[in-house]
């Protein structure tokens, strides 16, 4: 265990260096790594890791991967500047720095349809996401998936840009085979190319969801904006408790550990409380979907 | 523990005699006007008893920018090795005002919450304090008392407080009797070489030596300062804070300099070889335009006004919830050193203020 006589054991600054086994372009900007660890993450569906390289930097990536995954991590990255841009220059076999697991994370638990004594819980389990926003929750989707029979109804409405920065699309087919599992998949706009799904934003299929509302979960996660009205939407058509959707956040994040600052929400870390809430929890913080 | 008498003659060549053992740091004046903690030197005349909160608070000995967190090289089979990155020598800060002891005391806190964080407290179980008691409010801007710091001898090795009238100038000299409260093991050791007497009713003097200071002690806010962490929970007083955002400019200068502050950036510092580097963090100020800003460019405190209000907010409600102290010491430094004369004793009060207007 950690203690302070070890230095460089009880350093939390220090990644562990894991291997590539593989890099695979899904759009032009996000690449899906696949990398060994040499010890298993233990990771909850949602949590993230700092991953990097010394020397350069690091930044906070999420966990894609769901969590039977061992010592098998994967993690989508987007390049969209330095320590991203030098992520996208490795090759197979190159090592990356990881730290990590943080932050909360979801319950598998929260979402069953039944606990123990067979009382019926979630019936629907809702999962709107938006660009990036998919990464993370296929940690959660990928669990549900595997142990379906175990879930109620899921509905998940993804949202793209263009069918260009569509993720995961083959994936996303075979979720379709699931029994009592609906996929709406959205472009904002085709962009001249083809395209088999829906043209609208990812708010428009939400009135139409079939759902039992005091026995459903909703999940959302994508850019800043998407929130606001994501939220208006569910809450002018159907009548969830604030306790039973989840959000997950993104915030600056330096250190995973709560204390460089940078992720505050109001008095609440993203990194440590976060990056998935409860909207029960934000309703109090201001900062929170502004 | 136990408590001494000694006069600050004989505290000054104590000093002098510790320097020569270990790492000693005391307020220095420099370029005439302004105090740092700086190793003492011999030409050094000391100034115990007036000197003005320094530049940086000595909490920042313990937490220095630059701080290494791991250096590393790759080895020839292309395997990282990472170390600690610095060895951490023994110091002593002397001459701590309490205000700063309770900066520290507040650091002590943070970072021995949830995961530790193993490089502050090295250095912290490296360190020595002998705090110094004031007998009269340093200037203008501190505001102590108000502050619930003054006193405060949590964290300090030995604690001194001086049994005479603070406010006159001069040499240190035999009548300045001095009491000496010796509260943990280490400083035992360290009061072994002062020439001094044990002292058997401590209290007692140090009591009378307290109700001789001028009252109030600096300046008081218009409410107990519980009060005024109430109204800033509650209320989001955004006038107040747009009204000083207007004046600010954003230099972080205020986070820099107080003892409580410590948000940080990390670095990643490659060398020349290409296959050696360290990891190091950088003091960050949440006042800076781009403190929470993320890839993308989206800005979750664009407003100036919203990070004046984080800045308030983590002070009086945000910490206090998590730590249950106030993260202000009433050192008066972001007010003395504001390039425009921002003091957060005005930005408190007036949030108070103006939720008392607002609920008549
Ligand atoms: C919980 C969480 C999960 C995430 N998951 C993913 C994921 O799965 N995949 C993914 O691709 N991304 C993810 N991100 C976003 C990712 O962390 C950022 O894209 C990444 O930090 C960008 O780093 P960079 O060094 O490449 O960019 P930078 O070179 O840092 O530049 C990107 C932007 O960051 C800001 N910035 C960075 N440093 C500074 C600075 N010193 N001063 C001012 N502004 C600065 C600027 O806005 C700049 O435009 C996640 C973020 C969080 C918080
Ligand atoms: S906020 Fe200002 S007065 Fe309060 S502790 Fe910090 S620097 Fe001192
Ligand atoms: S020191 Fe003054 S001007 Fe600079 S950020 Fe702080 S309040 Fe604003
Ligand atoms: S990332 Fe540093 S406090 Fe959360």
């Amino acid at each position: 265990m950690k203690t302070l006589s070890d230095p460089v054991k009880s350093n939390p600054y220090i990644p562990m260096m894991a291997e590539i086994q593989s890099i695979e372009p899904l759009t032009k900007n996000e690449m899906l790594f696949r990398v060994r660890l040499p010890e298993p993450l233990n990771h909850r569906p949602g949590q993230f890791v700092m991953a990097g390289l010394p020397g350069i930097g690091e930044c906070a990536i999420s966990i894609s991967s769901g969590p039977e995954s061992g010592k098998t991590l994967e993690m989508v990255i987007r390049k969209v500047g330095n320590v991203t841009g030098v992520l996208h220059k490795l090759k197979k076999h190159d090592l990356i720095g990881i730290r990590g697991p943080f932050g909360s994370g979801f319950e598998l638990n929260d979402f069953h349809l039944k606990n123990g004594n067979q009382e019926t819980l979630i019936k629907d389990i809702v999962i709107i996401a938006g660009g990036l926003g998919l990464v993370p929750l296929r940690s959660l989707i990928i669990p549900i998936m595997e142990h379906k029979s175990d879930f109620g109804r899921v509905h998940l409405i993804i949202g793209s840009k263009t069918p260009r920065e569509a993720l995961f699309r083959q994936q996303i087919q075979q979720w379709k085979i699931h029994p009592d599992c609906s996929i709406t998949e959205l472009v904002d706009n085709t962009d001249f190319q083809d395209w088999d799904g829906d043209v609208g934003l990812v708010t428009e299929p939400i009135h139409k969801l079939n759902i039992i509302e005091k026995n459903t979960m909703v999940v959302l996660c994508g850019p800043p904006v998407m929130y606001k009205f994501v939220l208006m939407e569910i809450k002018m058509n159907f009548n969830i408790p604030d306790n039973h959707i989840f959000i997950d956040l993104e915030r600056r994040m330096r250190c995973g550990l709560g204390k460089c600052g940078h992720c505050q929400i109001n008095h609440v870390y993203c990194c440590k409380e976060g990056p998935v809430f409860r909207y029960s929890q934000l309703t109090d913080l201001s900062e929170a979907l502004n | 523990m136990n408590a001494y008498l000694s006069n600050l003659d004989q505290i000054e060549s104590w000093f002098f005699n510790l320097a020569e053992k270990q790492l000693f740091f005391l307020p220095k004046k420099t370029q005439g006007v302004n105090y740092r903690f700086e190793p003492i030197d011999h030409q050094q005349s000391l100034d115990l008893l007036n000197y003005k909160p320094t530049i940086l608070p000595p909490g920042k000995n313990i937490f220095p920018d630059d701080e290494i967190l791991f250096s590393y090289y790759k080895d020839d089979d292309g395997h990282y090795q990472f170390s600690q990155g610095v060895t951490v020598n023994s110091q002593l800060l002397a001459g701590v005002r309490a205000c700063d002891l309770k900066g520290v005391y507040l650091l002590d806190e943070v970072f021995s919450d949830g995961v530790k964080d193993s490089h502050y407290l090295r250095r912290r179980e490296k360190t020595d304090i002998i705090a110094f008691n004031c007998m009269t409010p340093c200037d203008d801007h501190c505001f102590c008392e108000a502050a619930q710091s003054l006193d405060f001898q949590m964290g300090a090795d030995i604690f001194i407080t001086p049994l005479f009238s603070t406010s006159h100038k001069g040499q240190a000299n035999e009548e300045q009797q001095c009491l000496l409260e010796v509260l943990t093991p280490r400083g035992n050791e360290l009061i072994k070489s002062l020439e001094s007497t044990e002292c058997s009713s401590p209290q007692d003097l140090k009591n009378h030596a307290i109700a001789s200071r001028p009252q109030p002690f600096g300046r008081q806010f218009s409410a107990p300062i519980e009060q005024l962490a109430k109204a800033i929970h509650q209320k989001d007083a955004d006038s107040v804070y747009q009204q000083y955002a207007e004046q600010c400019f954003s230099c972080g200068t205020c986070n820099l300099v107080c003892p409580t502050c410590y948000c940080f950036e990390t670095k990643d510092e490659l060398n020349l070889d290409g296959s050696s580097g360290k990891k190091t963090r950088h003091w960050d100020a949440c006042l800076s335009p781009g403190f929470a800003e993320v890839a993308g460019g989206h800005n979750f405190r664009a407003e100036p006004a919203a990070r004046q209000h984080h800045r308030i907010r983590r002070k009086f409600d945000y910490l206090p919830q998590r730590f249950e102290q106030t993260f202000c010491t009433g050192c008066g430094r972001c007010g003395r050193q504001c390039t425009t004369g921002i003091d957060i004793f005005n930005i408190v009060n007036d949030v108070y203020l103006s939720v008392q207007e607002s609920q008549e």
